[in-house]
């Protein structure tokens, strides 16, 4: 075997390895998207469907036939000796934390991202030429960023109409209805969302600073590829450089459109980082200056370290972020209910958890859970005294609620089974039943 | 007639960029910020007295509100405002001036580094960027740094050229003035002047008897401002703001983990916080479209640079990188660390200590407008000019929009809008009537002062009867000004049990004095509601009957 066949299929060993291992608990707790999916499926496959892994399953493995498009993909786009460069790509891209955090996850991104690599394959390989891809893409980004502007949006009206509230009487009515229109407020609201793509923190950092660390699935990228990436930018030829141009003023035009935001769906912008770094590796690699070697071999260990720490906060969920849409508590705690809720009680929920229906619906394996009642209401504010009731006091909570005590202690008419702690909507949740 | 029409262009850009500058200049930006009023007032002061609001003559620093403002923008607005009288117009006439100059300077410097073409359009880019526009209209003292930085660079690129002692002199004296105009200054020009060193250390040391005498001149016009340097005047600002001082943990670091853990290092996780901080002054997202944070820092709608800008920012530094040279080497240094000073504060993207940083990006942008038209095809270099032109007039017509229009109306509160009414209004009352602002934080006093236009020795008086002790004028960085002020008190109101303290008048914000709190009580009279420009109440001023 040949080794760059060697090289490559390690890379993707490694990346299925790394993909599927724990892909039901880490990261901890499903989101809705996830549960409604995979409930949404109960019919064909019955309760095996609702299992964390198997909910998951088909974006790793969608995530991993993606790297292999990739590969593809850059084998058809670089000259042949450029093989060991698609390998790298692949692999950079196979330990990037985006790449990575979007297979073990419900992505539509990844498959956007896989449907965009899939036709790129099969045009250049059916023999355009990468100069008329780039062409076409970049043709194709223009239209929808003039298709974007003559789109009007809800917000943009809005916005519009209080500016001309503001500046009627001072600014003649001509001059007015051109500085303050729909379509420049639509122009700024959509731009405002390609700029959130143009900005280091987005993709080196835990988001914006000015977010801070309120950022899901952050950060994207390790701080190790900028340099690369630079100098990438710098090494890569004029073709190439004309395809990625063409690549990302694509996938900012489908962003401007669509008003697309997050990690998942702005994936596609991971393939011209990658790209050029895997060009930076190379052109370190090639060099022989010798204070370049030591350069890349600090970079190198840097590289390696960054990725541990990436890689020991995703397992330990330190990467979760304040808005998390993954909802940790459920698991523990239907199963706690499940186990001591007696045969036929009526169980009582309060809704303030938050979708909680069909969580429970998943967690019980039971898409009917007919003993089990949804309260809008505060559950401790009725007035049943039979059942299992699963009540919620919010950190700041007022002494109008019932459940509150000054000491922090559960109210004496009730008898405490079990406490949780909801961290995603920072509220306490407690199990008892009536005294 | 070509060749006249492009001597003709930079004057004429020129022009339109002082108008922007300068048109209507008190009254907009709309409101008055307490650190426009501080540098008014003090600067009213020393050319009254010779001494600032505290009553100390001829500070190194100005203590106002502890924050210690360097004093170069004081000291020359002094003569200004004897001259034309204490207002808003000529609180910032100074930072006005320091705008306009700027335009020639950019012009001069960038047609030293790379010629008349991008010397124009770098030009064109400084007159109608937002950012420049913006600082030029209120009392920013950085804004006067920015410009003393800009000739001493300029001076040092003309001394590179002509091993002139006098250009080294000027750039070197320059420098030490920026330092003594804005914080920001007291790191970056140390590091360039290392780097500039470093960079020229052969020219230099070729020249180095003829050197000697200067250098000690400027080492001279320094030492003041070293003195300060290891006392609470020198230092309190800088570390009240870094991000090493506020005692949180970066983020990333976990709590409950071992100090040990490698994974766990509190210094990675510090250093990645300030790169990021530091990364955030180059974004994009920040140059081109968001803009600073702070909604007093920034004008409704745009930001730092219009977005149509970020391409030839782009093809401006690709150039420099390809076909660099010293006099470009030394510019990107200027980039690189300008936003130093920033990327230490705690602040994400704070414009206003990072103001060093757009000058060498406008050049940059100014060289990519102009490698574009360089290498353009015949036709489309006819109607290149023209296309910048309409991108320039769209942009300035839409900023003034926003200036002019949305802004005064949305943004009053964050300016300190309603103190001069507020002044017009109280100064109808008797000389004894006890009128009370509810000021926790003691920063309304300024206002009063500025607008006023009182004798500062009345103020002077109330410090010193306050007890406050010039011998800490520099060392004690604690909270320490007068509470009572002529018939004012400046402090926070305990409205429940002082709302019987019969003939009061009492000022206070809409929110801390809501309609329902005196309404139904016939001993309180509403005597005026002071409203922001968008139609929501401001102050409230009540008499207790």
């Amino acid at each position: 075997m040949k080794k760059e066949t060697k090289s490559i299929l390690t890379v993707f060993v490694f990346s299925a390895i790394i993909r599927l291992i724990k892909l039901g608990a880490i990261p901890e707790g499903l989101s809705i998207e996830e549960v409604d999916l995979a409930l949404k499926y109960f019919s064909t496959f019955g309760d095996t469907i609702l299992n964390p892994f198997l909910v998951r399953l088909p974006f790793a493995l969608f995530g991993i036939f993606t790297l292999f498009l990739f590969f593809l993909v850059l084998s058809l786009v670089f000259k042949p000796k450029k093989i060991n460069v698609s390998i790298v790509s692949t692999l950079l891209l196979s330990i990037s934390p985006w790449h990575l955090q979007q297979s073990r996850i419900y992505s539509p991104g990844m498959l956007i991202f896989g449907v965009l690599m899939l036709m790129i394959y099969f045009f250049l390989k059916k023999g355009i030429s990468i100069n008329l891809a780039s062409k076409v893409l970049l043709g194709i980004g223009f239209f929808l960023f003039i298709v974007g502007v003559l789109s009007p949006t809800d917000e943009a009206r809005f916005a519009t109409d209080v500016q001309r509230g503001i500046a009627r009487g001072s600014v003649n009515t001509p001059l007015l209805k051109i500085v303050s229109n729909k379509f420049v407020e639509t122009y700024r609201q959509r731009i405002g969302v390609v700029f959130e793509g143009l900005d280091f923190g987005n993709y080196f950092f835990e988001g914006h600073p000015r977010e801070r660390w309120g950022i899901e699935e952050s950060p994207k990228l390790i701080l190790s590829l900028l340099p690369l990436i630079f100098l990438g930018l710098y090494s890569v030829g004029r073709q190439l450089k004309k395809f990625l141009l063409g690549w990302s003023i694509f996938c900012l035009g489908c962003i401007f459109l669509f008003l697309w935001r997050g990690p998942s769906l702005t994936l596609f912008l991971v393939f011209p980082l990658i790209t050029l770094s895997a060009f930076g590796v190379e052109k370190f690699w090639a060099s022989k200056k010798r204070w370049q070697k030591k350069a890349f071999l600090l970079l190198a260990v840097f590289a390696i370290f960054e990725t541990f720490v990436f890689g020991k906060r995703y397992i330990d969920g330190s990467t979760k972020s304040l808005f998390s849409p993954r909802r940790a508590i459920f698991k523990d705690m239907v199963a706690f209910i499940e186990e001591n809720a007696m045969p036929g009680e009526r169980v009582v929920v309060s809704d303030r958890l938050g979708e909680s229906k069909q969580y429970f619906k998943f967690y019980l394996k039971d898409v009917y859970i007919e003993d089990y009642e949804f309260s809008d209401i505060e559950v401790s504010r009725k007035n049943a005294k039979e059942g299992l009731f699963v009540g919620v006091l919010p950190d700041d909570s007022s002494a109008a609620e019932p459940l509150y005590r000054e000491d922090g202690s559960w109210p004496s008419e009730i008898g405490v089974l079990n406490t949780f702690y909801d961290e995603n909507l920072r509220q306490k949740v407690v199990i008892y039943r009536q005294k | 007639m070509k060749k006249r029409a492009i001597n003709w262009l930079p004057v004429a850009i020129i022009v339109v960029g002082a108008i922007l500058r300068v048109l209507s200049l008190g009254k907009y930006p709309s409101g008055f910020f307490r650190d426009e009023a501080a540098l008014g007032y003090n600067a009213f002061s020393i050319f009254l007295t010779g001494k600032d609001e505290y009553g100390m003559l001829l500070p190194l620093v100005f203590r106002s509100f502890e924050v210690f403002f360097l004093p170069l923008y004081v000291y020359l607005s002094a003569p200004l405002i004897g001259l034309i009288g204490l207002s808003e117009f000529s609180a910032r006439f100074l930072s006005a001036i320091s705008g306009i100059a700027a335009l020639f300077l950019i012009y001069f410097i960038a047609r030293e580094v790379w010629g008349k073409k991008t010397a124009i359009f770098s030009t064109l880019v400084l007159a109608i960027s937002p950012w420049h526009i913006f600082y030029s209209r209120g009392v920013f003292e950085g804004n006067l740094a920015l410009t003393l930085f800009s000739v001493g660079f300029l001076f040092w690129i003309k001394f590179i050229k002509s091993d002139k002692t006098k250009h080294f002199f000027l750039s070197t004296s320059l420098f030490a003035a920026s330092m003594y105009a804005y914080q920001a200054e007291r790191v970056v020009v140390p590091i360039f002047a290392v780097l500039a060193i470093i960079h020229y250390f052969p020219k230099l040391k070729k020249n180095w008897t003829k050197l000697i005498k200067p250098s000690l001149a400027v080492f001279v016009l320094l030492v003041p401002l070293f003195s300060l340097t290891f006392r609470a005047g020198g230092y309190h600002r800088a570390f009240g703001v870094s991000v090493f001082s506020k005692n949180q943990n970066p983020p990333g670091y976990e709590i409950s983990l071992s100090k040990d853990n490698l994974l766990n290092s509190k210094f990675y996780f510090r250093a990645r916080q300030v790169t990021a901080l530091y990364f955030s002054y180059f974004s994009p997202r920040n140059l081109f479209f968001e803009g600073d944070y702070d909604r007093q820092r920034s004008v409704e709608n745009n930001s730092v640079f219009y977005p149509w800008m970020l391409p030839f920012m782009i093809i401006g530094i690709a150039m420099v990188v390809k076909k660099t040279s010293g006099k470009k080497r030394l510019l990107l240094s200027w980039m690189l660390i300008a936003p130093l000073p920033a990327a230490l504060t705690g602040d994400p993207f704070h414009t206003y200590r990072s103001l060093l940083l757009y000058v060498p990006i406008t050049l940059l942008i100014g060289r990519g407008l102009s490698q574009v038209y360089i290498e353009s095809r015949r036709t489309f270099r006819k109607v290149f000019p023209l296309v910048v032109a309409g991108l320039s007039v769209t942009s300035v017509v839409f900023f003034a929009f926003s200036y002019f229009v949305l802004t005064p109306t949305l943004r009053a509160k964050e300016w300190d809008y309603g103190y001069k009414e507020i002044v017009e209004f109280v100064n109808t009352f008797p000389e004894d009537k006890r009128i009370v602002f509810n000021d926790p934080r003691t920063e309304s006093y300024i206002h009063i002062l500025f607008f006023e236009e009182n004798d500062p020795s009345i103020y002077h008086k109330a410090v010193e009867e306050s007890g406050f002790s010039k011998e800490f004028y520099y060392e004690d960085a604690e909270e320490n000004r007068p509470v009572r002020y002529k018939n004012y008190e400046f402090r926070q109101v305990d409205w429940p049990s002082e709302r019987g303290d019969e003939g009061t008048v009492f000022i206070m914000s809409a929110e801390t004095l809501p309609e329902s709190e005196f309404i139904n009580d016939p001993k309180i009279e509403l005597l005026k509601e002071i409203y922001y420009p968008n139609g929501d109440i401001a102050y409230r001023i009540v008499e207790v009957k």
